[in-house]
């Protein structure tokens, strides 16, 4: 029976031999253990992505226009911050790099105590068994207050789930350590729905 | 300090003197502008606060001059032209430094390196050049003497693969806080002499004068000519001690990189100031067997020198420096032991770097690793590898995939040493 993992039994997973299950760097598994609860907190990197303001008037998924989004990178120091204004969106990425064995899927959600001043963390919080990589975090302030993003600060929590049979749904090497904006897969129904409503038209015509 | 709009008015039109009073204050606009840039390494801010002031009181200089005599006027203002044209690829360089292109993961690993064998606090300014060759300026700007500036070339600027050249550049520093040319100079002299004196029958033949060879270090004939080669020799010994500092700090790496960038050679017609592309390939792999690392043989195989058609007195010139560089190139070596041992350079650990590797087949950067060039050791090997990482594909080739966990491990280590200097302070 699929379960969801106590954070005692994630780190039994993580010190385990197989070296499957992967966090670096690696938080204090004593401190961990002491902890208790189902979930582990993960920090904030340094590198944000935002996509720029742009004469474009919108982003379709129909076209090539989704993938030419223009966009800005900034990589923010330690001991400095990004400043996320109210009504602002930018994307982050975890600090740590995460690596899931076959059995274990996860998600990523925000941490309630900058929910409740404002700060949305995620909306696309599935990981999939398999993933390898930095966590991009959808960062969006819909409080009152420019809110300080400081590099290394706790930002979000995983639950990891071990599924019912091991599955392997991405590659190891696909990871990365900056945010990207990543692509916006041609989707077979959609592209059958718009050749549909064209024959449609010819055949009215 | 001087404002826009604050010159005294005069009845006479402009002349060269507003004329190079308009150009600072432009000048000065452009360092305001440029700090208003995002900076991803603070220290690189500081460092134009630093041109800033400089302008700032060269602004002062040429005010106060306006009444001045016409040569005192004069000199002034060529001396505002000289500044602008030493600093004005600063601002470009540092405008580039904002650049994201850049891997800034390195900066402080390779800042932290810099003190480390420099003995002192620095500035370190990463960027990008365009331009084929690495870069440093650090002679250029007696002004900054503890900024390093350091532009990798653009279109490798994000690759930490390319970081052990970093070695080669700090090789330079090192050879003048060493006082390398009075270290070395009588050794070379004799070099030079031994090379004009193995070849004086051509030498007499091509520059058409007939010094007696027991005149070779008193004619001023002769030495005007012999110290051509010197200067050139001594400018080659500089690079070969600089590839040697770069092969002692990043081993196996620094090999490859350079052969990376520049192999078979960069299509440049042969500079008397450096070695030819083999030789230095050669004399790197001298100091492979000189420091005992383990590298497969026949590096130099993978270079070809430059063509070069050059005169008979230029040819003459030449050869004789490369033969004195030659001759000098054991005592290169010492020099670069004995500095390596003086200044502490880090250990390479090959462990830590097998530690490194293991990591990166499996698709996870590394912890716990001490040593930047460890983890640009284990990434070479893993890039030489083609069993790992996977086949390039057309949005993302292997070397990109391993560009991140190499640039992650880095960070990484950077996060845990700025741990440990906490739990240090702390405790």
């Amino acid at each position: 029976m699929p379960m969801l993992l106590t954070l005692e039994q994630i780190c039994d997973r993580i010190v385990a031999t197989d070296d499957a299950l992967s966090i670096v760097p690696l938080p204090s598994i004593a401190d961990l253990r002491r902890n208790g609860g189902a979930s582990l907190d993960l920090r904030l990197g340094r590198w944000f992505l935002t996509v720029r303001q742009s004469s474009s008037p919108f982003i379709d998924v129909d076209g090539e226009q989704a993938a030419s989004v223009g966009q800005k990178s900034y990589f923010v120091p330690f001991d400095s911050a990004f400043y996320l204004h109210p009504g602002r969106f930018v994307l982050g990425i975890t600090l740590e790099w995460l690596r899931l064995p076959n059995d274990i899927a996860s998600y990523v959600t925000g941490k309630s105590s900058w929910g409740r001043r404002g700060l949305i963390i995620e909306t696309a919080s599935g990981i999939h068994p398999g993933f390898s990589g930095c966590l991009a975090l959808e960062l969006a302030n819909v409080g009152e207050l420019p809110i300080a993003l400081r590099p290394g600060m706790p930002i979000c929590q995983i639950f990891m789930h071990e599924t019912a049979t091991s599955s392997l749904a991405s590659s190891s090497f696909d990871g990365h350590r900056r945010p990207v904006l990543g692509k916006i897969q041609k989707d077979s129904v959609l592209t059958r729905l718009s050749a549909s409503s064209e024959l449609r038209r010819e055949r009215r015509s | 300090m001087t404002t826009i709009g604050q010159e005294a008015f005069h009845p006479m039109p402009p002349d060269y003197f507003d004329y190079a009073y308009e150009k600072l204050i432009s000048f000065a606009s452009q360092i305001t502008n440029l700090l208003a840039s995002d900076f991803p390494i603070p220290t690189t801010r500081r460092a134009l606060v630093a041109v800033q002031d400089i302008f700032s009181r060269e602004i002062d200089r040429i005010t106060s001059l306006r009444s001045d005599s016409t040569e005192i006027k004069k000199s002034a203002c060529a001396n505002a032209n000289l500044k602008i044209r030493k600093f004005l690829p600063l601002l470009g360089f540092v405008l580039r430094s904002t650049n994201v292109r850049n891997s800034f993961e390195i900066a402080e690993p390779l800042t932290r390196l810099a003190k480390q064998l420099l003995k002192r606090e620095l500035t370190f300014i990463l960027s990008s050049e365009w331009d084929f060759s690495p870069l440093t300026y650090n002679f250029s700007f007696v002004e900054l003497p503890d900024v390093i500036l350091l532009g990798l070339p653009s279109f490798e600027s994000a690759n930490a693969l390319m970081v052990p050249l970093v070695g080669h550049e700090l090789g330079h520093w090192i050879w003048r806080d060493e006082d390398m040319e009075s270290r070395l100079s009588s050794r070379l002299e004799d070099n030079i002499v031994n090379a004009f004196l193995d070849g004086w029958s051509a030498f007499q033949r091509i520059f058409g004068r007939d010094v007696d060879i027991g005149d070779i270090r008193t004619s001023m004939f002769a030495r005007e000519i012999w110290t051509i080669s010197f200067a050139d020799s001594m400018r080659q010994c500089e690079e070969v001690f600089s590839d040697f500092v770069g092969l002692k700090l990043f081993g196996a790496s620094y090999l490859h990189s350079f052969e990376y960038l520049t192999a078979p050679f960069t299509g440049e017609p042969r500079s008397r100031e450096y070695p030819d592309m083999k030789t230095r390939a050669e004399f790197l792999s001298s100091a492979v067997d000189f420091f005992s690392f383990a590298f497969p043989s026949g590096y130099a195989d993978h270079f070809e020198n430059s063509t070069t058609e050059n005169g008979p007195a230029d040819r003459f010139l030449i050869e004789a420096s490369d033969a004195a560089t030659r001759a000098t190139v054991q005592d290169l070596l010492d020099l670069t032991v004995e500095i390596s041992a003086k200044r502490t350079f880090p250990s390479l650990s090959e462990q830590e770097s097998e530690f490194c590797l293991t990591r990166i087949k499996s698709g996870v950067p590394a912890e716990g690793v001490e040593y930047i060039g460890n983890i640009i050791n284990a990434g070479w090997s893993a890039y030489r590898d083609n069993t790992l990482l996977g086949p390039s594909s057309p949005g993302r080739r292997r070397i990109d995939i391993l560009n991140e966990l190499l640039l992650k491990s880095i960070e990484v280590a950077e996060f845990e040493v700025r741990m440990r200097d906490a739990d240090a302070a702390y405790s």
